[in-house]
């Protein structure tokens, strides 16, 4: 049962122009903002919907909002993170592509709950193509007053810019972009301070996923309450998932919180291909535990439901693995990917993933014994929760998971040798 | 200061809230090993050793990030924390190219002692390591890329402690490495990036493989260059000298060191040293004797002085010497009653010191003043740990920095909340401006700057609560007699505090001043051939230094005799020349700029027959009969200035050591004397300028005054092999367009 929210303006025909956005409500939920809520009544909305962060942490955006200090005499910020980088994930593609309007929209109005003037949308390098398309939007914005000063009559004024990444990663990582956004080395900072406190140029900064910020008209049109109830009492709302794999209609789907994942792989995606059975599930972006067809067999698609069921809903990337793949093969793949990525900041991540890459090429070639798993398992724990960012860990994750859950597949690569003693 | 209370490991101690809890740690001798922390460098929580377990905090936390507050539970010492570091060190490891045994660092290598202390290395090796190889950055600097921990201090030292940013992190990940952004590395070459790096990754180009740290004998000792003082480590090996190092953060600069001061001193080593006593027969310089030159020496002496009476005889000693050395050409020069007493000199000190107004400071407290005038002189080219001090004060607590100056000086153009750009020799009208209010506008003029500008300064500077004055040799006469009383007229109360630090030029200017060699050189010049038919000179080599009327007028003498390293233009001309230790080779002190006297302690023999300059002297005198009340040894010299010299009272090497390695001088400060007649010698001054002459718009290039070589750096060779890649390098610092980055925090 796909729900059509984020999504309900795909596939109209000019569907990226504002004539189209307004005539399908939009720019009506900024225009109630500004004539019924005062900033404050915007957050407990926002609160209220139980509506949490799509970039992955799934942070309750609500609160995360509530910690931007208002009687801060800097200039705040709203910066929306359009990096889209985790391995799997494609949802906010869409979301820019085909109505670019939503996010201005939803950018806008948390411009007004958060006392901002200006506004960021950071877009990974690779989506080049829809740079133009939301500039564009900005213009058309702009030109019929829902951006600029005196928005929509009042005395609102806000206004957006769109930059360009480069191509990492971790520019994805909120702190990292603010440094990517000033012109600086991606790296991540030092937190505390957090964003909402000293962000971008050291001033009160809201970031957050595209997707967060387009469920936030639809909030306001019709309450907070009517969203929490579309999902779980924890998990509100309805999220994109990008489904990916051994599938037979890969895409990305809409779907309520607290969807049944065997659904969302069976109903809407058509099932496993070529008949084939499932074996795991990479169920939110590369950067969370795997899942055996076993965990997935239960498992709801709401935060605490993934968390019950072995893993996490992350940033909706459901990457669907038949009974042929071989997971340390997978999982080769992903080390391969974070070690690239790995920004090279801290000691772990920079050499951990290093050291780990090597292990699995050296595996993936038949050399491998297996004290060198013995030495994986004895590397990853000195990265989780070692790490200055979450790379690192979300590096572990999916290498720990995989081990434990498929021991096989790692264990008939390799020969064995009597462990060589620690110390 | 407020006070907490948290439990380390069990116990509880007290510590100042706000304060990071790595120091806190290191307060207690509790060791956290840790590369990336570094005092006085930002935070970068980066090479993660020093993580440790806070209670209700879910993951690990880097102390060096963390502030200690009330109540907090810390544990170091656990299963959970040794394992941790092991494991860090082991991802070190895994990469690191393990060259101990051909490294210049091993043995003084942070890593190596870590490994030591806490790794039982689980790291088999079993893979490939990513191999680098050694790159050159320039000629002082080479990089070993495999060596590197990423811990980033070589960064933070260029950026925070030079203000230079010329290193910066390339690539990334696995590849990040160290470099910069141009075909070399262009910047003030100064190591203190090699310094700071823990390990052998940043490299001093002139002692590579030279040695091994603990085959060095490293004897702590004061910087023979500019006038900061800055306290050294010479490192020799047998009787080679190897390298020079800054001490170990106990000294008046800390870590800190210029190119000068760390590359500068291999002209001790130099095979063009003189070795034995040179006398002039037949126009030719014949080595002889030293029995032979003293003789000979002192009796030509004595036939001149005999010939055309004691004023016949000019003693000139140099900035450059000892204060012991100085102490004997001044008795010298008495014993033999002339008035031609002098020595070579950039600010006419005596006339500062007469009319000090408030005291000298030491770097220490410019580094702690809320305001800072910077006048007639470049801090960052002539006098680096002063341009490093004024720049602390700006980092640490934004202090307000005015600059005046007549060209854009890389301080201004960088830092400066305010920069008057006054036209050349402009500086008396900025002086008169701050002693004199009713003449501001005229002197706004005269200097050629914004009388709004001048206006502000001068608020700045009245208004001050601290103020450090830092004043360059471009000041000079009324107007550096007028500044130097520049605290009377601002008035003095309790809640100000204000210094002066004069940038003298070189490093013991203050001393050959305090020795009394206050005589006029050029008075000597004038004179030479007419009533001075003999010079005894020291140290100086004024014909390279001052020009061909000093060639011309040390011909005229009937008797030259010079006391130097080198042959150099002025020894090529003297009858006869004794070769003398250098600063390495002799125990002694130098008085600095901040009126700080520290140690010159002797390193090394030295190559030949060379004896230190005060034994020469009093050999001469023993031989001409003259009583100068020799005293065997530098040590009983210096226990003289102690009781002859005012200001010195007490002075000792045993004083020396006490006083941490710098003992302070005092000077009387004038004693309400009319201001007047100065005021009036003022307006003289700045009647005198052109006001038609143009502002000279050229900024000062990086290495205008840092790479300038004189008699000692002309004989290191890694600067003479610098000299193509400087001349590269020139024009590369931008036009100066009138628009300077302001401070931080603005
Ligand atoms: C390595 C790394 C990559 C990330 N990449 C993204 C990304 O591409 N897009 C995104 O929205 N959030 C990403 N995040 C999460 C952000 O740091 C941040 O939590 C998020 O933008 C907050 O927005 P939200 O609360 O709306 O989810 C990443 C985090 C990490 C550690
Ligand atoms: S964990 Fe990885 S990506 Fe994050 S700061 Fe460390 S090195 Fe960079
Ligand atoms: S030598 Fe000095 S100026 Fe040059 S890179 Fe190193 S710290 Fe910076
Ligand atoms: S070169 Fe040295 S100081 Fe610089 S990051 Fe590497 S190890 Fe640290
Ligand atoms: S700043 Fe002066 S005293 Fe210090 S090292 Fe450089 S030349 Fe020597």
């Amino acid at each position: 049962m796909e729900l059509k929210i984020l999504t309900k303006r795909f596939g109209l025909p000019n569907s990226t122009s504002i004539e189209t956005y307004l005539a399908h409500e939009g720019y009506q939920g900024l225009q109630k903002t500004l004539k019924e809520f005062t900033p404050d009544q915007v957050i407990d909305e926002v609160k209220k919907s139980a509506l949490r962060g799509r970039g992955g942490a799934g942070f309750p955006t609500g609160l995360k909002w509530s910690f931007v200090p208002k009687q801060s005499p800097k200039p705040k910020y709203v910066v929306c993170n359009a990096d889209e980088s985790e391995p799997g994930t494609c949802k906010d593609r869409p979301l820019m592509e085909y109505d670019p309007h939503q996010l201005v929209e939803g950018m806008a109005i948390a411009g007004y709950a958060l006392g901002s003037k200006r506004g960021y949308i950071y877009i990974r390098g690779e989506y080049m193509y829809i740079v133009p398309i939301l500039e564009k939007a900005i213009d058309e914005a702009r030109a019929k007053g829902y951006l600029g000063k005196n928005i929509c009559g009042s005395d609102f004024e806000f206004d957006l810019f769109v930059h360009p990444g480069a191509g990492a990663y971790i520019c994805g990582e909120e702190t990292a972009l603010l440094n990517s956004l000033e012109g600086l080395r991606g790296h991540p900072r030092i937190k505390p301070p957090f964003p909402a406190v000293a962000g971008l140029y050291g001033c009160p900064t809201v970031v957050n996923n595209v997707e967060t910020f387009t469920a936030v008209p639809h909030i306001i049109m019709k309450g907070g309450d009517w969203y929490r109830g579309l999902g779980t009492e924890k998990s509100g709302g309805s999220k994109m998932f990008s489904v990916s794999g051994h599938v037979n209609k890969p895409g990305n789907y809409e779907v309520p919180m607290g969807y049944p994942l065997m659904q969302l792989i069976n109903e809407e995606c058509g099932g496993v291909w070529k008949g084939r059975k499932l074996k795991a599930v990479i169920p939110g972006g590369s950067s969370v535990y795997i899942m055996t067809a076993q965990e997935c067999e239960n498992a709801t698609l709401d935060y605490e439901g993934m968390v019950k069921a072995g893993s996490s809903v992350g940033s909706g990337g459901v990457i669907v693995m038949d009974e042929t793949t071989d997971i340390f093969e997978t999982t080769y793949n992903l080390i391969h990917f974070y070690n690239h990525e790995s920004c090279g900041w801290c000691t772990p991540c920079r050499e951990g993933t290093d050291w780990l890459h090597k292990l699995f090429k050296k595996i993936h070639r038949g050399e491998g014994t297996t004290e060198d798993l013995r030495m994986i398992e004895r590397l990853c724990p000195n990265i989780e929760g070692r790490s200055h960012c979450p790379l690192g860990e979300a590096a572990v994750w999916p290498i720990t998971s995989a081990m434990k859950k498929f021991p096989e597949d790692f264990r008939r690569r390799v020969r064995e040798v009597e462990p060589v003693a620690a110390d | 200061m407020e006070m907490v209370k948290l439990t380390i490991d069990g116990k509880e101690y007290e510590a100042p809230k706000g304060k990071l809890l790595i120091e806190v740690c290191k307060d207690h001798g509790i060791d956290i090993p840790s590369f990336c922390y570094y005092p006085d460098l930002t935070p970068q929580a980066a090479c993660r050793m020093c993580l440790v377990r806070i209670e209700k905090m879910p993951k690990l936390a880097t102390s060096c990030t963390v502030t200690v507050a009330d109540g907090m539970v810390v544990t170091t010492a656990s299963n959970e924390i040794l394992e941790m570091r092991k494991g860090m060190l082991d991802f070190i490891l895994g990469n690191h190219p393990l060259d101990c045994p051909v490294c210049d660092k091993g043995g003084q290598c942070e890593l190596q002692d870590m490994a030591f202390d806490h790794g039982t290395v689980y790291a088999q090796y079993a893979v490939n390591k990513n191999n680098t190889g050694e790159e050159r950055l320039s000629p002082f600097i080479a990089f070993d890329e495999q060596r590197c921990v990423r811990c980033y201090r070589c960064i933070r030292v260029c950026e925070e402690w030079m203000d230079v940013h010329a290193l910066t992190k390339i690539a990334r990940g696995t590849h990040e490495y160290i470099g910069f952004y141009g075909k070399d590395l262009s910047c003030e070459q100064c190591g203190n990036c090699v310094e700071v790096c823990p390990v052998g990754a940043l490299l001093s180009v002139d002692s590579r493989f030279k040695s091994r740290p603990w085959d060095m004998k490293e004897t702590v000792t004061t910087c023979t260059y500019c006038g900061d003082g800055c306290q050294l480590n010479l490192g020799v090996r047998g009787e080679e000298y190897v390298r020079a190092a800054s001490k170990d953060m106990t000294g008046i600069n800390g870590e800190f060191l210029c190119i000068k001061g760390r590359y500068g001193s291999a002209f001790i080593s130099s095979p063009e040293r003189l070795k034995t006593p040179l006398v002039k027969k037949n126009g030719q310089h014949v080595a002889v004797s030293w029995d032979e030159a003293l003789k000979y020496t002192a009796e030509k002496l004595a036939a001149v002085r005999k010939a055309s009476g004691d004023a016949s005889l000019a003693v000139i000693g140099s900035p450059r010497l000892t204060n012991e050395a100085n102490l004997t050409l001044a008795r010298l020069g008495k014993a033999f009653g002339t008035p031609h007493l002098t020595h070579f000199r950039k600010m006419e000190l005596g006339d500062f010191w007469k009319n000090l107004s408030a005291p000298i400071g030491t770097h220490a407290e410019v580094q702690e003043a809320t305001t800072v005038l910077v006048i007639g002189g470049d801090p960052t080219e002539e006098s680096p740990l002063t341009g490093y001090s004024v720049r602390y004060a700006e980092r640490k607590h934004d202090a307000d920095l005015l600059v005046v100056h007549s060209r854009p000086i890389k301080i201004a153009r960088r830092q400066a909340d305010r920069f008057l750009h006054i036209r050349p020799n402009a500086e008396s009208a900025i002086v008169q401006a701050l002693v004199d209010e009713a003449s501001l506008d005229q002197m706004a003029k005269t200097a050629g700057v914004p009388a709004a500008d001048l206006r502000a300064v001068r608020e700045a500077v009245h208004k001050a609560k601290n103020l450090a004055v830092v004043v360059g040799p471009q000041v000079t006469g009324a107007a550096l007699k007028a500044l130097a009383r520049l605290a009377d007229v601002i008035g003095k109360s309790d809640d100000k505090k204000m210094c002066f630090l004069p940038m003298a030029g070189y490093n013991n200017s203050v001393g050959a001043f305090d020795m009394g060699l206050t005589g006029n050189a050029a008075d000597v010049r004038e004179k030479c051939g007419q009533a001075v038919k003999a010079v005894y000179l020291v140290g100086a080599n004024p014909v390279e230094q001052y020009g061909d009327g000093w060639k011309t007028a040390l011909a005229k003498l009937d008797f030259l005799v010079v006391q130097e390293l080198f042959l150099t233009e002025t020894a090529q001309l003297a009858d006869v020349v004794f070769p003398v230790s250098s600063y390495a080779e002799q125990d002694g002190s130098f008085t600095n700029q901040a009126g700080q006297v520290q140690r010159v302690a002797r390193a090394l023999e030295g190559q030949g027959q060379l004896r230190p300059d005060w034994l020469v002297v009093q050999a001469i005198a023993k031989e001409m009969g003259l009583n100068i009340n020799a005293k065997g040894s530098a040590a009983a010299l210096l226990k003289d200035i102690g009781t002859e010299i005012s200001g010195y009272s007490g002075v000792s090497f045993a004083k020396i050591k006490e006083s941490n390695g710098a003992f302070r001088t005092s000077r009387p400060l004038a004693a309400g004397t009319a201001f007047d007649p100065i005021l009036a010698d003022l307006r003289k001054q700045t009647g005198a300028i052109d006001t038609n002459a143009q502002h000279d718009t050229r900024v000062v290039e990086q290495g205008e005054g840092l790479f300038k070589l004189g008699t000692m750096l002309n004989q290191v060779p890694t600067m003479i092999e610098a000299q193509p890649f400087w001349d590269a390098h020139k024009g590369e610092t931008a036009e100066w367009e009138g628009e300077f980055v302001a401070a931080a925090g603005d």
